[in-house]
């Protein structure tokens, strides 16, 4: 099968030049990578390797719904050729107290293909983390889904800090009554495309999403955050926070949508960005499209630097100007960085 | 039988009524390189403005139609007249039908207006035929011309500004606009002096499927002020008829000015305009923008806050009824250090419309220490009607601050509760939710205007319940 590039014209791909990915030939695709999980080890949690979990699960849909892709060769390719990744199962009416935790690391210098699949069960309660790291001078594509079932609730603590150029596109399910407290933390100095899509396809699902970005160097973010209200009275609360340093660059695209079917919405979408340097950038589209009256929807979004006033006066109690910036950063960051428990995690934090 | 309440229920185009067109010279319907140069012809202009035309004509049929936005694809281009010169006789007060006279009544619309509404006093189509302006400002050298006069009679000044803000390389429709304009307003303010009446001019489309492109310039001297007003209505006709403007202001170091805009389309009208002013140092540009009318609108007045200093100030404001797409919204591009904009934008969507706020503010790396506040609220009367909010900041530099908020929201049972509690009838009382609602835009408004606008709410607002 061939694959390709997305087109330039596509609104999703228009601060990102999709040549700046290369489309791998599936035999180029790297099978090394490092898996770590702990917590798994209680009956009815079954951590897999991508291969054997995909089998387990035997044609339960596991994808990415295709309207839900910005028409891109690389997450066709990430879906039929992924050869490293894991499969997380947890069965029904379970609330295990330790939570699970997912480590990965992929090697330097290849190209990487990766998925990774979640699966929580009706009225489980499951508390996730996972931590990828490495791919240094490579190219990291990867795929995530996300399924809660009814009544369910997972809170994921994901952190991403690839050392090379990353795509990664999410999607995230969640059945009626439903909970997901998700926080992506993702520091970089390269290219990172990322896309992360919600379905509420349940009523009263609550999906609460957080998204950090910390971008070094000549480092580039561009994350699409999503959410799809296709079910009536759900709730969705998105922020993205971003700190940008140096020539870096950050974009928090939102995009929710609410049909006529769905009254009793409830949407809000955040993004705030932390601009560090004089030839740092950043934007934001908070987009909201809405076909009915029974909706309570909104977004707000800041650009700006640190307070100056706050440095000045940081300055004068003895710290230097590049220790106080880092104060600042700190305090625009804790309140999230707490609530994802990065303490330690982050040169930043 | 028809009954008044009948003629008065929301969604029929209130003024939606048209006298028999009397016109001197009309344009075969289409758009060639003869239709442009029988245009130029025959306002015996410049070869530069045949040229000009001619170029723009290319560019129109060389640029592709726009695939974002309204959808525009039952545009017939070719089924359009692209320019009618009317005749010098007007029409009589005694033509104008009786139900439009009672609704112009129960607007509250002033003697003099109602004529000059129902098209018997004043100007027609294409070409402006009267404009009003007090003596007193001619001799501080004002110039306040329909734009064809001012190309015969300024041709230097008119040359230097004219397509300086925006070139018809801008997009497909300033293109147009640019290879087919006829009328708009030429007004050229000298430095230091202070206009204090709003100078007005109406506008109306009264041919069937008739395009009109006027073409209004506007430059502000050093220190000077201006406020500039225009309204619109239009009859309804079977076939589509396309409006498509072209604004552009060019407010020079320490100059304000407002330009505002009461734009109440017929339901059969594509209103397709751009508008866009520069300001330079210390400068100040307001646009007030009230979209009420019209099929499709699609209309984002924008600022290029050139000089240090400038300041833009955007207020918007959109009802989307039956049938109807309001894209309306507003763009500031920050380009000198320490420039201010703040974004203002109420829209209602009711009987199934669809409003969307379109924005963006661009922050160059160059301006540093600039400030922009964008809140955009929409309202959503009915489970048929849509809302969408397209806001798009791109910021460059550290040094500046971007603040943005937006909701979506419906009429609250709790005020419809309290409201009925102090026996206020639900449509009532919606209607006047909805005029606190835009309260912060009509109230930049002209005292007569706002007094129109707030009617015209109620208008709308009638047969909402049930």
């Amino acid at each position: 099968m061939t694959y390709q590039l997305p087109h330039p014209a596509n609104e999703l791909w228009r601060r990102t030049r999709p040549d700046r990915f290369t489309l791998p030939h599936p035999e180029e695709l790297s099978r090394e990578f490092t898996f770590h999980a702990t917590g798994a080890e209680v009956s009815g949690i079954h951590v897999l390797p991508l291969k054997e979990g995909l089998k387990f699960l035997s044609g339960r849909s596991t994808g990415i719904p295709s309207d839900r892709l910005s028409e891109s060769g690389l997450s066709a390719l990430i879906h039929a050729e992924a050869r490293i990744g894991y499969v997380l199962i947890v069965e029904s009416g379970l609330s295990p107290e330790k939570p699970v935790e997912i480590s990965l690391s992929v090697p330097s210098g290849q190209y990487h293909a990766m998925r990774c699949v979640v699966l929580i069960g009706e009225g489980s309660r499951v508390v996730l983390s996972e931590s990828l790291s490495g791919g240094e001078n490579g190219q990291l594509l990867a795929a995530s889904f996300l399924h809660l079932g009814s009544d369910s609730s997972l809170t994921f603590r994901r952190q991403w800090t690839p050392s090379g150029t990353a795509f990664s596109v999410a999607h995230n399910r969640l059945n009626s009554g439903a909970s997901l407290k998700l926080t992506t933390f993702l520091e970089t100095h390269q290219l990172f495309k990322y896309e992360e899509t919600s379905t509420l396809a349940g009523d009263h699902a609550d999906l609460d999403t957080l998204f950090i970005d910390v971008v070094r160097g000549r480092g580039h973010v561009d994350a699409l955050l999503g959410a799809d209200h296709t079910s009536p009275s759900c709730r969705s609360r998105i922020e993205g926070r971003g700190v940008v340093y140096e020539r870096g660059y950050s974009l928090h695209h939102g995009l929710t949508s609410i049909p006529r079917t769905s009254p009793g919405s409830d949407t809000y979408f955040t993004s705030r960005h932390l601009l560090l340097s004089e030839r740092s950038r950043a934007d934001s589209i908070p987009k909201l499209m809405i076909d009915t009256d029974d909706v309570k929807a909104g977004h707000g979004a800041t650009v700006g630097s640190v307070d100056e006033a706050a440095l000045f006066y940081l300055q004068s109690r003895g710290l230097t100007r590049q220790q106080a910036e880092e104060f600042l950063v700190e305090g625009f960051l804790a309140p999230v960085l707490a609530r994802g428990n990065y303490k330690g995690d982050s040169n930043v934090a | 039988m028809t009954t008044r309440d009948d003629l008065l229920v929301t969604d029929e185009y209130k003024y939606g009524f048209h006298v028999p067109e009397r016109y001197e010279f009309k344009s075969r319907p289409g758009l060639t390189r003869d239709t442009v140069i029988e245009i130029s012809k025959r306002k015996a202009e410049p070869e530069w403005m045949l040229n000009f035309r001619l170029r723009a004509l290319d560019i129109f049929h060389s640029k592709p139609m726009p695939t974002w936005g309204a959808d525009l694809s039952s545009i017939e281009f070719d089924a359009i007249h692209y320019y009618i010169k009317p005749s010098g006789q007007k029409h009589t007060w005694e033509e104008v039908p009786e139900e439009i006279k009672e609704t112009f009544d129960r607007l509250g619309i002033p003697e003099a207006e109602k004529k000059f509404l129902a098209g018997v006093g004043a100007q027609y189509e294409s070409e402006v035929v009267y404009h009003n302006l007090k003596a007193s400002w001619e001799e501080q050298g004002v110039i306040f011309l329909d734009t064809d006069s001012a190309l015969r009679e300024h041709p230097d000044l008119f040359r230097k500004y004219f397509g300086s803000v925006i070139p018809p390389e801008d997009n497909k429709f300033a293109a147009l606009n640019s290879a087919v304009w006829s009328g708009g307003s030429f007004i050229y303010v000298p430095a230091g002096v202070h206009i204090d009446v709003p100078l007005q001019a109406y506008f109306r489309i009264n041919a069937e499927a008739m395009g009109q492109f006027e073409r209004t310039l506007i430059i502000a001297g050093e220190g000077s002020s201006v406020h500039y007003v225009e309204g619109c209505t239009a009859p309804i006709y079977s076939r589509d008829s396309l409006h498509s403007a072209v604004v552009e202001i060019i407010v020079q170091k320490g100059a304000r000015v407002q330009y505002t805009t009461i734009q109440n389309w017929s339901s059969n009208v594509y209103n397709l305009v751009t508008k866009r002013a520069v300001a330079e140092e210390d400068a100040t540009m307001i646009w007030v923008d009230g979209n009420l009318g019209s099929k499709t609108t699609m209309k984002y007045p924008a600022v290029i806050l050139k000089g240090r200093g400038s300041r833009a100030d955007i207020l918007s404001l959109a009802m989307a009824g039956k049938n109807q797409h309001q894209d309306a919204g507003a763009k500031v591009t920050h380009v000198a250090p320490d420039t201010t904009s703040t974004i203002t934008s109420k829209s209602v969507s009711l009987h199934g419309g669809r409003s969307s706020y379109r924005g963006l503010v661009k922050i160059h790396p160059e301006a540093s220490g600039s400030r922009v506040n964008v809140q955009c609220d929409a309202l959503i009367l009915d489970p048929s009607s849509s809302s969408d909010t397209f806001p798009y900041m791109e910021v460059g530099n550290s040094t500046s601050y971007v603040e943005h908020e937006a909701s979506v929201s419906k009429v609250s049972e709790d005020q419809l509760f309290y409201l009925a509690s102090r026996g206020i009838p639900e449509e009532e009382a919606r209607a006047m939710i909805v005029s606190g609602f835009v309260e912060s835009i009509v109230r930049e408004l002209p005292m007569e205007y706002a007094v129109e606008m707030n009617r015209l709410i109620q208008l709308q607002m009638e047969g909402s319940v049930g």
